[in-house]
């Protein structure tokens, strides 16, 4: 009782409870993911001990936010939405020990966001480079006063064609910009931050992708992604000419015709195909010994410019032994990564399927250690099947990779026994189609 | 795959091996020779199928060339929407604006027996595919007519013959370049329909049966779903007819089996939709009808002789024979001045007459498969076969039956129309197999029965010298038996040794000539290794995914089905060439100039124009090599297009060099072929350098006023250009987009 009167008056007095002593932010644009970290050092200025911090996001980003991670001293700290004001956010951080009047704690907010960079101009021709346009906001947005702050902007090249020199002290050198430091800045202030530079990294984005774990219990699980491909970057202009194209290799520098993709070093009989066959262009390359991975290169059919699609799946083979393991209950447990192994893409809508064996009842999923509860179960019958199998339906939104590099955990119940059915089915059929030939043989002669 | 060249020539050794159990009288003799047999002709099967592999384990598991994207994109249909639906289907992405009717335009023989064969693994849930069931669908069916031709070899001749048949038909190259994996064409399925028709009507001469009657004119029923080809049924059997009544052959089993088949399968032939009443009142199947009351007039005739006196009946036949054929004749005529009964096809009219369609239609002529057979594609198409159908023929006119008088004029007329048309090799393939296989088994049997016999006469010389000299003559006979021995034994070496070439070269034919799908390309690099050249499912995939779903496309005719096939878009004419002022439209279009073509392709709402282009990859069969049929059948629009144009001033030769003819190299389709080609340079050579033809191109700067290129292929195989929109007036353009000339000025 008294904690929770004591939660109440913490909650409603914490705005003037704390004053940003030092942010620093650095904002990472070298791909099409905007990543920002941003450590910001508080001082509870307040009488009490604290342990909750305001922290504030736009509300137009929040649909484009592919991962947002808050830590203290490298654990993670759990972030709650609060409410929605004036088009912003509010979200709180609770804080893992309270902090005492005086003392200061520092956090680490990773945020990355895609479809940040909007191409200006939008459309551009074949040879010319593509330039984008990031807008933000020049100071931190904080309930709280801040007393000093600066801003890191990183390019992938140096070249940039504006930035906004207000307000003052703006530096560029080379890749990066520096905004600040500013001092003493008002609580909610907002000013225009804009750079408008050249980014030809690629803008792969997945509009959808279906991936799909089917577990053989007989000792593979069979990996298959279903991609849709599509260039976000500013859109190709006029023709598209493969002689220009062929010329040399940085021709056609806003455009990108392979996807890397860093698989198991385990994985097995990889194909590449679409709805018309086989993709002949991939190239796997050597095992890395230290992470166990091997990198794939999906090199597509053609090349893609901006505002051009292309559709795709792969698939492989993984041995089960690699990927599930007997928990001490005597349940199954299969660990796989849960996002797309490609490199720096955006995915827009996800849905991963896992098809568990034959009359496996409702597993208990995980995804990166968090329980998940709301997720759809199909029945669905392939080979041999009678009843058909259970297959577990994740549907998500927004997601980067390799930002959600997190681990899907599904614990099933399944017993060596129930392997049996399937060959018994064979052997039933085939022994009464033998004995009906040998009887209707005998009936005959 | 080397394994398949040890297997396969251990066949006839197995079926020489069943030669020594000539003559078996126990039971169990006869139950292993049965045994025998079954291994054998399961091997055979086995044999049949793994030898169309080829193209699977060398590319993928791919649908090839053309026609089969069609029939892979209607089955795909069928087993999806259902037969119903796909009765109804009127496919709106073909022949824009006209549209198709599939369901009463096709065959639905291949489609339906996919579906079936989908349904029925669905039904035990295996789900399989479409497009592999479509892939595998024709080497089973090559399996199963290698079963079906050792039944009616072994009606016809002997269960030896039968066995050789079987073996030569399941590797015949002929036969093979129609079935191999991913040749999923009519022809695929229906040479076991045909044989089946064969076998069973055969049975029925022989029995007289209505039971066979009844089971051949089921499988003419499936025949006639599957293939366009069952017309030659439908004229073979009463020629076959004709002959037995000539060479007075006539029986009351004949009789029966012939009247009831043609009733019952004139009748079951007309439930299929797109045969329906042509059944009964095109040109093609009148020789039936004609033969049906022939053999119905003969019949009676031979019941009036019985009853009347000689001159009394003589009288009566000449009446009857005046008034009837005065019947008859008005009748023809006048059917056919009505239109009621359908003028015969062009296809039908090439077969009688080999120079009608080119003078008539160029359309059919320009299909390579329907030019005459060159003497070489006999050999290439059928090897040792080609020389052992004359063998076969001697060996049945020994023994004339039945079955050997059918197998004859069965080989007789499709050698002749398998010397008109290329593509009907195909229906000559298990008439040479049978044939072939008799003469092979009569000539082994022959030979190895007299040198066994030699030795029987030596031992018996040996016995009779001991007796003492009363064997004179048996010497004489042993002695000259001695002169021949070492020629018999050099033919039977030979035949055998010809058999294994044989084997060799029918496995060179399907792995080397008959296995490429035609729509990837594998050329060898400068170190022996493979390239692949991926570029029509580059294009085609482009076009799937980057435009809209409704985009109307532009090609050749060729290229229509591979288009709905693999990009799902819209086409203006495809490979089913029914409208031929369509395809005249578009053969104009490509051999017109830029503004002229730009009109055209307006008034077709076409938005993008696609052309297959060699000269920088070195593929020779692209559009440009077949150009000149575009002028040739876009000439018969109007006269606007003219030949002559075309070719080269002086020489009056078909080039694209600089000597090419003026309308050549206005022409859209080399404007759309050779953009931006001549800035293209080959090392130490010229720039513009066409790597098929082998010279350098005409014109090499020019530039596109109405179309845009939009997407070339990685080796310029497949081009693909945008049709401009029209412009708006106002607001004007900004002055670095160059304005489109009005229309007005545009020449009609």
């Amino acid at each position: 009782m008294l904690r929770a009167l004591l939660a109440c008056f913490v909650a409603t007095s914490v705005a003037a409870q704390w004053e940003n002593k030092n942010v620093d932010r650095k904002i990472d644009a070298t791909t099409q993911i905007v990543r920002t970290i941003t450590s910001a050092t508080l001082t509870n200025i307040g009488s009490s001990a604290n342990s909750e911090v305001e922290w504030i996001i736009p509300e137009s980003n929040l649909t484009k936010i592919a991962k947002m991670v808050a830590k203290v001293d490298k654990t993670v700290v759990a972030l709650t939405e609060t409410k929605r004001q004036d088009g912003n956010v509010f979200y709180k951080v609770s804080l893992n020990k309270p902090v005492s009047a005086g003392e200061s704690v520092t956090i680490k907010m990773r945020c990355s966001v895609g479809e940040a960079l909007r191409a200006l101009p939008a459309t551009i021709r074949q040879g010319e480079s593509q330039m984008v346009d990031f807008n933000e906001n020049a100071y931190f947005l904080s309930p709280y006063k801040t007393l000093k702050q600066s801003t890191v902007f990183k390019m992938p090249t140096a070249k940039v064609e504006s930035f906004s020199d207000t307000p003052a002290p703006v530096t560029h050198n080379k890749d990066s910009i520096v905004f600040g430091e500013y001092r003493d800045i008002a609580p909610m202030s907002a000013a225009p931050l804009r750079v408008h530079f050249t980014n030809n990294k690629p803008y792969i984005v997945a509009p959808t992708l279906k991936r799909v774990l089917e577990v053989s219990m007989w000792g593979n699980l069979a990996v298959e992604e279903w991609y849709t491909i599509e260039h976000r970057g500013a859109k190709l202009k006029g023709s598209f000419s493969r002689l220009e194209y062929g010329k040399h290799p940085g021709a056609a520098p806003a455009s990108f015709n392979s996807l890397h993709a860093t698989l198991p070093a385990k994985a097995d009989d990889i194909y590449f195909r679409d709805d018309i066959g086989n993709i002949s262009t991939s190239r796997i390359m050597p095992v890395d010994r230290d992470t166990k991975t091997k990198e794939v290169i999906f090199q597509q059919r053609f090349p893609l410019f901006g505002g051009w699609k292309t559709r795709f799946y792969y698939g492989y083979n993984l041995a089960l032994e690699n990927v599930l393991h007997k928990t001490p209950e005597g349940l199954n447990r299969l660990k796989v990564p849960y996002a797309s192994p490609m490199k720096d893409i955006i995915v827009e809508d996800m849905v991963v399927e896992i098809v568990l064996p034959e009359g496996v009842p409702a597993p208990e999923v995980k995804v990166g250690g968090k329980k998940i509860d709301d997720y759809d179960i199909e029945i669905r019958a392939t080979y041999l099947d009678v009843t058909g199998r259970t297959v577990v339906v994740l549907k998500d939104k927004m997601i980067a990779s390799p930002e959600r590099n997190e681990e899907l955990e599904v614990t099933f119940k399944f017993t060596t026994a129930d392997l049996i059915w399937e060959p018994l089915y064979l052997i039933t059929a085939f022994m009464c189609l033998f004995c009906s030939v040998i009887f209707l043989g005998r009936l005959v002669s | 795959l080397q394994f398949l060249y040890f297997i396969v020539p251990c066949l006839p050794i197995l079926d020489l091996k069943m030669d020594h159990y000539e003559g078996a009288v126990s039971q169990h003799e006869e139950e292993r020779q049965a045994m025998w047999r079954i291994i054998t002709l399961g091997v055979i099967f086995f044999v049949a199928v793994v030898v169309r592999l080829f193209s699977v384990l060398r590319f993928e598991a791919i649908i090839h060339e053309f026609d089969p994207w069609f029939n892979y994109r209607t089955s795909d249909y069928l087993v999806e929407h259902g037969i119903y639906d796909f009765y109804n289907w009127f496919d709106v992405d073909v022949w824009y604006p006209l549209g198709r009717i599939v369901g009463g335009t096709i065959y639905p023989g291949l489609m339906v027996t996919s579906m079936i064969f989908s349904r029925v693994l669905a039904l035990v849930n295996f789900h399989v595919e479409t497009r592999l069931i479509c892939v595998f669908l024709a080497p089973i069916f090559a399996g199963n007519t290698s079963l079906i031709t050792y039944w009616f070899t072994k009606e016809i001749w002997s269960e030896r013959a039968g066995l050789l048949a079987a073996f030569f038909i399941a590797i015949v190259p002929s036969y093979i370049s129609r079935s191999v994996a991913g040749s999923y064409d009519n022809e695929g399925i229906a040479i076991f329909a045909l044989v089946a028709v064969f076998a069973t009507f055969i049975k029925c001469v022989k029995t007289g049966s209505l039971k066979w009657v009844f089971i051949s004119v089921l499988t003419y029923y499936y025949m006639v779903n599957a293939w366009g080809g069952y017309i030659f049924i439908i004229n073979l059997l009463p020629l076959y007819t004709l002959v037995m009544l000539f060479i007075g052959r006539y029986s009351l089993k004949l009789h029966v089996a012939y009247s009831s088949w043609y009733v019952l399968a004139t009748l079951i032939c007309m439930q299929i939709h797109f045969v329906g009443f042509q059944a009964v009142q095109t040109g093609e199947h009148m020789a039936a009808a004609g033969t049906f009351f022939l053999l119905q007039a003969y019949g009676f005739i031979n019941f009036v002789r019985k009853h009347l006196d000689p001159a009394m009946f003589k009288e009566l036949l000449s009446t009857l024979m005046i008034g009837f054929g005065t019947v008859g004749v008005a009748a023809a005529i006048i059917g056919s001045a009505t239109g009621y009964i359908a003028p015969w096809t062009g296809r039908f009219w090439t077969l009688l007459d080999p120079t009608y369609a080119k003078i008539h239609i160029p359309i059919i002529a320009s299909v390579s498969e329907h030019q005459p057979t060159a003497w070489s594609s006999y050999f290439f198409d059928f090897h040792m076969l080609a020389y052992l159908i004359p063998v076969g023929v001697w060996f049945c006119m020994n023994r004339p039956n039945e079955g050997t008088i059918f197998i004859t004029v069965y080989g007789m007329s499709t050698v002749y129309f398998s010397g008109v048309m290329v593509r009907l090799m195909l229906v000559l393939a298990p008439a040479a197999c049978v044939l072939g296989a008799i003469a092979t088994s009569e000539l082994l049997l022959g030979f190895i029965k007299s040198l066994t016999k030699e030795k029987d006469a030596t031992e018996i010389k040996k016995e009779s010298k001991k007796k003492g000299k009363a064997a004179a003559q048996l010497d004489q006979a042993a002695s000259n038996d001695k002169i021949n021995t070492g020629f018999q034994w050099a033919i039977l070496v030979g035949l055998i040794w010809t058999i294994l070439t044989y084997v060799m070269h029918s496995t060179w034919a399907a792995s080397e000539a008959y296995s490429s799908p035609s729509i990837i390309l594998a050329a060898r690099g400068h170190n022996g290794e493979r390239i692949i050249f991926d570029d029509f499912r580059e294009a085609y995939q482009w076009l799937r995914v980057n435009t809209e779903r409704d985009a109307k496309i532009m090609s050749w005719w060729d290229y229509g089905y591979q288009i709905t096939g693999m990009s799902n878009r819209t086409v203006l004419v495809d490979n089913n060439t029914w409208n031929n002022t369509h395809i005249a439209t578009v053969g104009k279009a490509m051999a017109s100039k830029e503004d002229v073509s730009y009109q055209i392709m307006k008034k077709m709402d076409v938005e993008f124009a696609l052309v297959i282009f060699g000269g920088m990859a070195g593929y020779s069969s692209d559009d440009i090599n077949k150009f000149l049929w575009m002028v040739r059948i876009g000439g018969t629009l109007d006269n606007d297009i003219k030949e002559a144009d075309y070719l080269s001033p002086g020489g009056r030769d078909y080039t694209v060099s600089q000597s090419g003819g003026a309308a050549m190299l206005d022409s859209l389709m080399y404007k759309m072929c050779y953009y931006r080609f001549g800035e293209d340079k080959i090392e130490g050579g010229p720039s513009g350098y066409d790597r098929v033809r082998n010279y350098e191109i005409g014109r090499k700067k020019f530039n596109l006023e109405y179309i845009d290129e939009a997407f070339t292929t990685e080796h310029w195989i497949v081009r693909i250009y945008r049709v401009k929109k029209e412009q708006n007036r106002k607001p004007t353009p900004p002055p670095n987009v160059p304005l489109i000339p009005s229309f007005e000025t545009a020449p009609k």
